[in-house]
């Protein structure tokens, strides 16, 4: 079983990526509008 | 630029399932949180780059501090997080780069079509830049 604390930063870093897949998402649906 | 940053969600997707796979892997419990609504509008080419350029730095930041911590503590999970450190170099030379292009570009429609041209070009694993 994985140590809590690297447990809790490997979800952290899963969040961070998380959030870049969705914010370059949005960024590209709004480019194929812009461009 | 729609292409670039459609293959850029798909990257960091594809960044998100190996961390995924790794926790599961040693038994861990995967925690996927509520990501916060994202913006309509992100304006300009030049602003939408920008904003990318920033959005790396940050992650940069983040799996520098995560490298100092858990390098002390679990030398296996060490690797993995180096590994992403050191792409962050690749991922933030790439939307600088876009970014002074776009600058040179100015307000120049020709120049910013052929911009949008060359990322198009990009495909996975191979970006369309540098």
């Amino acid at each position: 079983m994985v140590r809590e604390e690297v447990q809790q930063l490997i979800n952290n870093l899963i969040q961070i990526e998380h959030i870049s897949t969705t914010l370059y998402l949005a960024m590209s649906a709004y480019m194929i509008v812009k461009i | 630029m729609a292409k670039w940053l459609r293959l850029q969600s798909e990257e960091e997707r594809s960044h998100m399932l190996i961390l995924i796979d790794y926790l599961a892997g040693k038994d861990g419990v995967v925690m996927l949180n509520e990501v916060p609504a994202q913006l309509s509008d992100f304006g300009t080419p030049l602003e939408t780059f920008q904003r990318v350029f920033e959005h790396e730095q940050f992650v940069t930041n983040a799996y520098r501090q995560a490298y100092e911590y858990i390098k002390q503590i679990d030398p296996q999970t060490t690797v993995i997080v180096l590994d992403f450190l050191k792409e962050q170099i690749d991922e933030e030379a790439q939307s600088l780069t876009i970014v002074e292009r776009i600058k040179l570009a100015g307000n120049n429609p020709s120049a910013i079509l052929l911009i949008d041209q060359e990322l198009g070009q990009r495909q996975n694993g191979a970006p369309a830049v540098g």
